[in-house]
């Protein structure tokens, strides 16, 4: 193959010539370090190239060697419990290679090359098989089972498949179609920017359960869905994240951290293997994929690292798995975009942030989606994406907020005014929504309990009512209002601080199930009814609040799953003791 | 032998534009001669074609275009580093400034460093006993992090980082402790206040100074906060001392990286700051931290004083990075 030559450095941007034959964002090696770059603009023979390294003691001249493909993945088994760096090289092996610090023209296998897997065909010699089939599997991990499909592009009859244990450079199954035939591993190749293809689209229409209170009560995500959590510095985006990862009940959760500081991928190195999944019991590590480009790391790096996420998590979803993909933060993505886009000297749009930002939000949030995957069994996978963006000073007048509420279907908006009040998740009940609800309603009808869409209004409304009555008791105090209002807000209270403030490292309230919050919320606001029935008896609000019952509604948070019993018993209570104060 | 150049056709701010040059790298380290013999300190920002343009550290008054010398080391910007730092003063390139004797080096490092892998980090959890209780009790530091302080004119932010620094202490061990102080456009006054405070307590024995002050080439601080981690992290991960960076004033540091983008034309992003601000701070608060298998740490405290104290300034947003953890 032809090399170019160099002619300018600037930063992570490097113009060469020469370089005709070469497509848009094909991957190029620069210079005599090997540092992977990739051909963003081209005009003639000349290409700029974003360099994925650092470009210290590069100089006009040298070579750039073309590969004459796209930034592409590998896909295949080992990729469950990896940490990739945003062009997915591990940085396990990296740091076997180079050491503590990250150096450069670093090459290693995203995969292990070694390491043989079992595989197990679920299609035999003589089968007619089709794109996107699953030929094998693999037990990749505990609670992972990696399937083996055809890639797509591929079909035809099976003449030889093996089984047993290979290493994924093995062919473990040819495929024959017509007179060609093709050697089937187990992994392939996927460029990055391109979405893996599918039958068919679904809307969601199922919850994905977080655990988190606030939003699987209040503001659910559907399966294949999209969210995104804006919010200032310091307002728990991390930790939100942080939770989502580790009890959305996905079947694999990719977790990329874009741009964010270097410690914080080390909290999840630390923690995830320890954690247990509350599904399997098995360490949520072997259902974790980890992108991690620190901010420290190669800009134009980062601006990969979102799609190598991607294209892994679609991959998993069309073995017909449920995927989450977290991504913290799109900003630091958006800001990548930007510096890029000023050293093309690209003529920029609202502030600085190239013109096309838009575009590459929406088509990114755009490969989330529930659908039917290639194959001949129609399976149904689905890929829920949530993005935090961290705008400067929590200004959600900022171009890439912007640009991401136009795409995304649920907003969860964090306060700092609730994070100084150490309300955490910090998740504002009057800004947030979630457009997902009359999607699922049907599902969470039928899961949780009938009567589970009118509690959530019902608690609701008396949210919205408490922050009207609150602008009244700033102005003349809360003894002024009438009894049944006082009962408002102090119901409103136990909501917030009951139910929806949820503490995300204590053992037993970091996680609770959609029974158990049907049943929380059902014992307030039947607390709530109770002591509306008896305040129009003439009892006096302060009587009530002393009843012990509060106090058990308010540790109603502590109570494990095994014993969630207890909460109906605690509905009963309720009412006896109620019962016994109006009747005194 | 290098080859010397007289080919400045271009003289703007800092920057000079050299053309007719060949083999220039990028980053590369540029020793400029004046025509009064003067020899100055520079850095390759961009190589195009035979052009090379070049930030002056040092400042360009005194440059002509027909005499200037310029000539291309070749490496990047290296110091030398050893123990026999500790105890000693330079200025914003790590050159000596306190007539002492020039450093013997046991290692030659790029200022640059390396991003720490991810994968290598040890998570901080060495509770750090500052004796404030305002620190301790609610914003506790942390051996391995970063804890900025958010000051504005007049506020006595320098008391607050020399206070810590002088009674820092992982409660009931010993260890080798360390302080890398890194002035960036500070005042004579201010930089005084931290080398007798240091001298106060002895602590000097165990600190590097790196002073740019106000009245010093502005340029020079881009390169001051590299050489001060740059020396730490060779104090923290290759001596095993616990080093305390102390970065003073980040805010000085931003400007003069606004200036050169401002000279050399770029699409500004927010208040005139270059769209690589954050990329560009990050390299710098990345390198605190700690290493699995290695004793040594690095904990920073960058210092930046606000023009006015309003959270929503541009220049929080890539500080703020460094909070907590």
């Amino acid at each position: 193959m032809k090399n170019g030559k160099i002619i300018k450095v600037s930063g992570p941007l490097v113009v060469a010539d020469n370089m005709s034959g070469s497509k848009m964002y094909d991957v190029v090696y620069v210079s005599d370090y090997k540092l992977m770059g990739e051909i963003i603009e081209l005009s003639g023979d000349r290409a700029s190239i974003q360099v994925y390294e650092d470009t210290s003691g590069i100089g006009v001249g040298e070579p750039v060697y073309s590969t004459g493909a796209p930034l592409s993945v590998e896909l295949g088994p080992g990729l469950i419990e990896s940490i990739y760096d945003g062009t997915q090289r591990p940085l396990d092996d990296i740091r076997e290679e180079a050491g503590d610090f990250i150096t450069r023209g670093i090459q290693v296998h995203p995969l292990p090359r070694d390491k043989k897997w079992d595989f197990k065909p679920v299609k035999k010699k003589g089968d007619t098989v089709e794109e996107g089939d699953i030929i094998g599997e693999v037990k990749e991990t505990a609670i992972v089972t990696h399937k083996i499909m055809i890639p797509p592009g591929m079909s035809g009859e099976i003449i030889d498949i093996k089984s047993g244990k290979h290493t994924i450079e093995d062919t473990i199954c040819v495929v024959q179609s017509g007179k060609e035939k093709h050697e089937i591993r187990m992994y392939q190749k996927w460029p990055v920017r391109i979405p893996r293809p599918f039958k068919e689209k679904m809307l969601p229409d199922e919850p994905l359960v977080t655990g988190q209170r606030v939003i699987d009560t209040f503001f659910p995500i559907g399966k294949g869905g999209t969210a995104c959590i804006p919010g200032p510095f310091g307002s728990g985006k991390t930790v939100t994240q942080h939770q989502l990862a580790k009890w959305a009940d996905a079947d694999v959760v990719i977790y990329v951290g874009c741009g964010e500081r270097g410690n914080e991928m080390t909290d999840v190195l630390q923690e995830f293997p320890e954690l247990k999944d509350p599904k399997s019991g098995q360490p949520l590590m072997k259902r974790t994929v980890l992108i991690a480009n620190t901010s420290n790391m190669p800009v134009a790096a980062r601006e990969a690292s979102v799609y190598t996420g991607i294209t892994i998590a679609e991959y998993f979803r069309d073995m017909g798995y449920s995927v989450a993909l977290m991504a913290d933060s799109t900003s630091r993505w958006a800001e990548a975009m930007r510096e890029i886009s000023g050293r093309l000297e690209e003529m920029p749009g609202e502030e600085g942030y190239p013109a096309y930002l838009g575009s590459r939000v929406a088509s990114f949030y755009e490969r989330a989606g529930r659908i039917i995957a290639l194959g001949s069994d129609n399976r149904e996978g689905a890929l829920s994406v949530v993005g935090a963006v961290s705008p400067p000073g929590g200004d959600l007048s900022d171009p890439v907020v912007q640009a991401t509420l136009r795409v995304v279907k649920v907003f969860w908006s964090l306060q700092a005014d609730l994070a100084y009040r150490r309300h955490f998740p910090a998740i504002s009940w009057l800004n947030s929504y979630s457009l997902y609800f009359e999607n699922i309603k049907g599902v969470l009808k039928k899961k949780v309990g009938e009567d589970f869409i009118n509690l959530r209004a019902d608690a609701m409304k008396l949210l919205e009512k408490e922050a009207e009555l609150e602008e009244i008791v700033r102005l003349v105090g809360a003894d002024t209002l009438s009894l049944p209002d006082q009962l408002i807000l102090e119901v409103a209270r136990s909501i917030k601080e009951d139910f929806l403030h949820q503490n995300a490292f204590h053992e037993v309230d970091t996680y609770t199930s959609l029974e158990k919050q049907y049943l929380m919320l059902k014992n307030i606001l039947f607390f709530y009814e109770r002591a509306k029935e008896a305040i129009s008896k003439d009892i006096h609000i302060k009587t009530i609040r002393e009843l012990p019952i509060v106090e058990k509604i308010s540790r109603m948070r502590y109570i494990t799953e095994s014993k969630i019993g207890d909460l109906k018993k605690l509905h009963d209570e309720i009412d006896k003791e109620i019962t016994h104060l109006i009747n005194k | 032998m290098l080859k010397e150049y007289q080919t400045v056709v271009n003289v703007q701010g800092p920057l000079l534009l050299v053309e007719g040059v060949s083999g220039v790298k990028f980053q590369e380290l540029v020793e400029i001669e004046l025509p009064s013999g003067k020899k100055d300190k520079g850095q390759v920002l961009e190589v195009e074609n035979d052009k090379a343009l070049v930030q002056v550290f040092e400042g360009t008054t005194g440059i002509d275009i027909p005499q200037t010398k310029i000539k291309f080391l070749g490496k990047g910007i290296e110091i030398p580093l050893s123990m026999d730092m500790l105890g000693r003063v330079f200025n914003g390139l790590g050159r000596p400034i306190d007539k002492g004797a020039e450093i013997i080096a046991d290692k030659m490092a790029d200022i640059n460093g390396a991003p720490i892998n991810p994968y290598a980090r040890s998570y901080p959890n060495e509770f750090i006993q500052t004796g404030l209780s305002a620190i301790d009790g609610l914003n506790t530091l942390v051996r391995g992090q970063k804890l900025p302080i958010f000051s504005g004119s007049g506020l006595p932010h320098n008391r607050l980082a020399a206070q810590i620094a002088r009674q820092a202490t992982v409660l009931g061990k010993k260890e080798a402790f360390a302080v890398v102080f890194g002035a960036m456009g500070i005042t004579f006054e201010e930089a005084q206040f931290f080398v007798n405070d240091l001298k106060k307590t002895g602590a000097i024995e165990r600190a590097v100074l790196f002073l740019n002050l106000a009245n010093d080439p502005a340029i020079e601080r881009i390169a001051t906060p590299r050489v001060a981690l740059t020396t730490a992290e060779y104090l923290a991960f290759e001596k095993d001392m616990h080093v305390l960076v102390i970065l003073t004033d980040m805010t000085n540091y931003c400007e003069a990286l606004r200036e050169i983008s401002a000279a050399r034309k770029e699409i500004p992003g927010r208040r005139g700051y270059p769209g690589y601000l954050y990329t560009d701070l990050s390299t710098i608060y990345e390198r605190a931290g700690r290493i699995k298998d290695k004793k040594g740490s690095i904990t920073m405290i960058p210092i930046l004083s606000l023009r006015m104290i309003k959270r929503t300034r541009y220049l929080t947003l890539p500080d703020i990075l460094l909070k907590v953890r």
